[in-house]
């Protein structure tokens, strides 16, 4: 197969029949109506996220469980912010009292839960997990960050790290484009969700932001410094043509990188407002970068038409979730940043009405922690809660089964409240995958291991 | 092994040139050349430049007379850049002289550039601990830059991506730079030592305890501190942090290997090396430590709240130790009632003795050091050393380092595998190089080397000593970037740091990257900010008066950048770029510096073979 990114050849922002595909022509592609954009969100929760402190059972017999096995890390009752799932009595869940715009989102239905997510290759149960034949297969690297971050971007069957592909790469792949930019756009770079097997290209925009560029050879006065670009410009163009494959990948990465940039530098000129300024002052280290982040993926919605883009897929990330000390601080930070800017990038999002109903985000995470506290910390885990947002959303709902916080009860798998999850990344990210037009025959193509899951239970309901 | 002989001749474009083919002219130039390396180098000892000359004149003037295995000077580029923080043409030039054996066993000798002496030499350490970041980061750069015991260096910068603490704002010490330079100098320090050594020194580290969690770790059901106090806390089960990295990071990683690297297979499936359980073992094993927060250990406690001794090991408190008995790696059983000083050092004992620590540790370096893609032939050559150095001992550091550099897939590899052998190099490895191949100098004692230009630029190259996003450091050792290296099936780790966007940020904001550093007066691009000053001379000393030739100037270029390996291709490109009408005569230096900006701006810069 042809590599698409010798296609990409624009001078400047030269929209029009790139020919990106024909390489492609054979594969069915899911089809696409005029005037539908769909555009997916995956906000990671780098490190391993508690989401046992963010959604806490109300009840007094589970608050009692959880207020035991976290000792000083649990918060007080009294503190937390009750919420009411439809379906579910009053007030029988509540929300960390860092996160009162993650509440907002749930009352006004633009946000559900859902329940024990974890990365399975098929359902396992608590007898056959423990079971020493081990002949029910489960992910290698449990409890691993880079095994569990790969299975969680990937959802590969039973081998190890294969950091090769992602199910977001996967996911672009099911729909033709001949847009400018690539269907993947990622914020942060060095992951692999949004990578498919060989061919799918995506897009760094990266938090350095863009630069400002005059065109990189033509129009600086300098006549040295243009013979210089020009140079770089052709070693590079020379290494893209090399039959080393490190010499090919700079070259081609640099050769696209410089075009796409021009593209996206003359487009985002339309954009008038400064969405930066929706989001307030981070209160952890690293929520300033999320929050650049999440502004940069608003404008690249908004110049979506500009751009010829039908579907879009972003992966952003907030970093410090590894909350083995120093928990309350550090993740109630995180918590609140995670929370508030969650809201703000929403808030833009659904105020504009051609967007309200085209753009969901949800969470993912390498694992959740365990609920017996360390001292002042938790430890890495395997099932957690995560979050779905957006117009598309059937909102304010705990989709899934809230596990049982009984230390050795029949979701702990060791007693120090480890969770075996009940839903799978695969059933997770397949309920994403279909709402974004992929057939269920195709579901397959995308989560490999959706085959283990009855056909009933490959759509969670969580989309509309 | 077969080295080609010294060329160290410029203006000839044969990358594979001998120097039987030298006319008498160059040879007198070469013998000058010398001549002024060895008097210039001030790390030369002055002593040995009359002996260390002579029998390069025999050679010269008698050029069948055999001197013993002599470097081609395209290899000796080559060895450096797998070596150093970049060669410099003087090194090229000592090292063409030598053998790499020689070179290596100098290496192994030299006394060891500590970061902390330098930043103390400079007055940088005010009140002890207090030192800025920038000085921190000043002391990493000089000791890379300019220590003679470069290979020291480069093990200790591959150890610290290895057993990694970072300075890095979500998780980092931030405020107490000082003891990441200790750190530093500990693993520089055991470089060449015995690997079970060094585990244990890291283990018992205070900055690594701080960035991994493991002091004040403690048993199940543990109320430590008075209850009611601020700091006091409870233990439900003892942090796991620790416990886990150092088995899937520092020794064993995640499955079981066979010596040459690949995973073992049973029943079509990868083995786990270990379980949770086993994490938990070892998290009741590592309990009872914290750092010494008392002037001697006697007079500290486990729950202290005085200021911590960062640079001293952890001390063990056996009342704070989990007494039970502990299930390790390959059903190893540690017995009740041992000590935790007893207890850590038999699971060290556990862990060093895996067979993976070979092959796992040797392919991790032979990917920092020489190729991303070793052959299962080469990791299994290294684990065997690793295993046994030949003399019984297991964990010969400089064994397992002198058998990665010498071994005939590193000296042969860009030959035998073009497309496959080979790496990215570090993008801090590039900034070093760049450095060292233009002679950089300090300018003053500014405590800060850095100004918010190269800061910038240090961030958009998104690699700093210690100062990695997390434990699983810059990149990681299994990345295959979409593309023609995934098409080819080859790993790239360092590409992870490489982007579409920062490829093309560094490229323009690059562009008078290294004229900043240069202090001719006409430059309007210097900065009085930046300290690092940048010598041409050499360079400029190259270019004829008419300005009309810089073949002389591409070519030492390509030897102290490119290893000597430019295509035609691209010397033509750099050819063609060069316009002697835009330049005066005083405009040597300019000449100079903006052919060295493009090579360092190009792909072909980024690629290590």
């Amino acid at each position: 197969m042809k590599d698409r990114r010798n296609f990409l050849k624009l001078s400047a922002i030269s929209v029009g029949s790139l020919g990106l595909f024909d390489s492609l022509s054979k594969q069915a592609f899911a089809t696409i109506a005029p005037n539908d954009y769909k555009s997916l969100v995956v906000v990671n929760l780098n490190g391993g996220n508690d989401s046992l402190n963010m959604l806490i059972p109300n009840t007094t017999t589970e608050y009692g469980q959880y207020a035991a096995a976290r000792s000083n890390i649990a918060f007080d009752r009294s503190s937390l912010l009750p919420i009411s799932p439809t379906g579910l009595a009053a007030n029988s869940y509540a929300l960390s009292p860092r996160m009162s715009a993650m509440q907002t989102l749930f009352n006004d239905g633009d946000l559900s839960f859902v329940a024990n997510v974890g990365s399975l290759i098929a359902p396992i149960t608590k007898q056959a997990f423990l079971d020493s034949s081990r002949t029910q297969a489960r992910p290698v690297g449990l409890g691993g960050h880079n095994t569990q971050a790969a299975y969680w971007q990937a959802d590969h069957s039973n081998r190890i790290n294969t950091t090769r592909d992602g199910w977001g790469g996967r996911l672009s792949h099911e729909f033709a484009s001949n847009a400018v930019l690539p269907t993947n756009i990622s914020i942060n770079s060095g992951h692999t969700i949004l990578q498919s097997h060989a061919t799918e290209r995506f897009y760094n925009v990266g938090l350095n932001g863009l630069i400002t560029l005059e065109d990189f050879e033509v129009a600086n006065e300098n006549p040295a410094i243009r013979a210089r670009r020009r140079a770089v410009r052709s070693l590079n163009q020379l290494a893209a043509s090399s039959a080393d494959p490190f010499m090919k990948h700079a070259g081609q990465l640099f050769s696209e990188g410089l075009d796409l940039n021009l593209a996206l530098q003359t487009s985002l000129t339309s954009v008038t407002e400064d969405l930066s300024s929706r989001f307030p002052n981070p209160k952890s280290n690293s929520g300033g970068a999320f929050s650049a982040g999440l502004a940069r993926i608003a404008e690249l919605i908004q110049i979506r038409q500009q751009l010829g883009m039908k579907r879009q897929i972003f992966f952003v990330e907030l970093a410090g979730f590894d909350t083995h000390s120093k928990q309350s601080e550090n993740h109630g930070n995180l918590a609140e940043d995670l929370s508030i800017f969650l809201k703000a990038f929403n808030d833009i999002i659904t105020e504009n009405d051609e967007l309200r109903n085209s753009v969901v985000t949800v969470t993912t995470s390498e694992f959740g922690r365990n609920l017996a506290s360390n001292g002042d910390g938790t430890d890495h885990a395997w099932g957690a809660q995560h979050m779905v947002m957006g117009g598309p959303i059937d909102g304010g709902k705990i989709f899934g089964t809230f596990p049982s916080l009984e230390l050795d009860g029949n979701d702990d798998y060791n007693g120090l409240g480890r969770m075996i999850p009940t839903l799978s990344i695969s059933q997770y990210g397949a309920t994403v995958a279909k709402w974004f037009g992929v057939p269920d025959q195709n579901l397959s193509n995308v989560f490999p291991n959706i085959v283990n899951f009855g056909a009933a239970d490959r759509d969670l309901g969580f989309i509309n | 092994m077969t080295y080609q002989r010294p060329c160290l001749l410029l203006g000839n474009s044969n990358r594979h040139s001998y120097c039987a083919q030298r006319n008498t002219k160059q040879a007198l130039i070469a013998i000058l050349a010398f001549g002024l390396v060895f008097g210039l180098c001030a790390n030369a000892q002055q002593t040995n430049v009359a002996t260390r000359i002579t029998p390069i004149i025999n050679y010269l003037l008698f050029s069948d007379t055999s001197v013993g295995e002599e470097v081609a000077a395209e290899e000796a580029s080559r060895f450096l850049v797998q070596t150093t923080f970049g060669p410099t043409y003087d090194e090229i030039a000592k090292l063409s002289n030598g053998s790499l054996d020689t070179w290596l066993a100098e290496q192994f000798s030299l006394p060891q550039t500590k970061t902390v002496d330098y930043a103390e030499s400079q007055n940088w350490v005010t009140t002890y601990p207090l030192i800025v970041a920038g000085s921190a980061r000043s002391s990493l750069l000089n000791v890379m830059l300019s220590a003679p015991d470069q290979l020291r260096q480069r093990m200790a910068y591959a150890l610290s991506q290895i057993f990694v603490v970072s300075r890095d704002v979500n998780n980092g010490m931030n405020e107490r730079p000082l003891y990441y330079l200790d750190y530093y100098d500990l693993l520089a320090e055991n470089a060449f030592g015995n690997y079970r050594d060094l585990l244990e020194k890291v283990t018992k580290n205070s900055v690594m305890a701080y960035y991994l969690t493991l002091n004040l770790n403690a048993p199940a059901g543990t109320q430590v501190g008075p209850i009611g106090h601020p700091a006091s806390f409870f233990v439900s089960s003892p942090d796991e942090n620790y416990a886990r990295e150092v088995l899937q990071l520092f020794s064993i990683g995640l499955v079981e290997l066979n010596i040459d690297g690949t995973p073992k297979v049973e029943n079509g499936e990868s083995i786990a090396s270990y379980t949770q359980e086993t994490i938990e073992n070892f998290a009741r094993v590592f309990t009872g430590w914290n750092y010494q927060a008392g002037s001697t250990p006697e007079n500290s406690s486990f729950f202290n709240l005085g200021i911590p001794r960062h640079t001293m090991p952890m001390i063990a408190f056996d009342e704070f130790h989990d007494m039970g008995e502990k299930t390790l790696l390959n059903n190893v059983t540690l017995p009740a009632n041992q000590s935790a000083e007893k207890d850590l050092d038999d699971a060290l004992d556990n862990i060093f003795n895996h067979p993976n620590v070979g092959p796992f540790i040797g392919k991790l370096l032979i990917q920092h050091f020489v190729t991303s893609n070793p052959s299962p032939a080469y990791v299994a050559r290294v684990a065997g050393i690793f295993n046994n150095n030949g003399q019984g001992i297991r964990g010969d550091l400089q064994a397992v380092i002198t058998t990665i550099l010498l071994d005939t897939e590193a000296r042969n590899g860009h030959q035998t595998m073009p497309n496959k052998f080979g790496k990215f190099k570090e993008p801090f490895i590039r900034q070093t190089a760049l450095w060292r191949g233009l002679h950089a100098r300090r300018r003053t004692s500014n405590n800060n080397m850095f100004d918010a230009y190269d800061t910038s630029f240090l961030r958009r190259l998104g690699q700093f000593p210690l100062e990695a996003r997390s434990v699983f450091n810059f990149y990681q050792a299994d990345f295959s970037p979409s593309g023609p290296l995934n098409q080819a099936g080859l790993l790239a780790p360092v590409s992870q740091l490489i982007d579409s966007e920062s490829v093309v940020s560094i490229a323009t904001t690059g562009e008078e990257y290294i004229q900043r550093h240069h202090d001719n007066a006409t430059n309007s691009f210097a900065s009085s900010a930046d300290d690092l000053l940048i010598d041409s001379q050499p360079l400029e000393d190259l270019i004829p008066e008419d300005l009309s030739d810089v073949d002389g100037l591409i070519e030492r270029l390509n030897l102290v950048f490119l290893g000597g390996a430019m295509s035609d291709e691209m010397r033509q490109v750099l050819r063609e770029v060069h316009d002697p009408s835009l330049y005066l005569v005083e405009d040597k230096w300019r000449i100079a510096i903006d052919l060295a900006n493009i090579i360092i701006l190009s792909p072909q810069f980024m690629v290590q073979k």
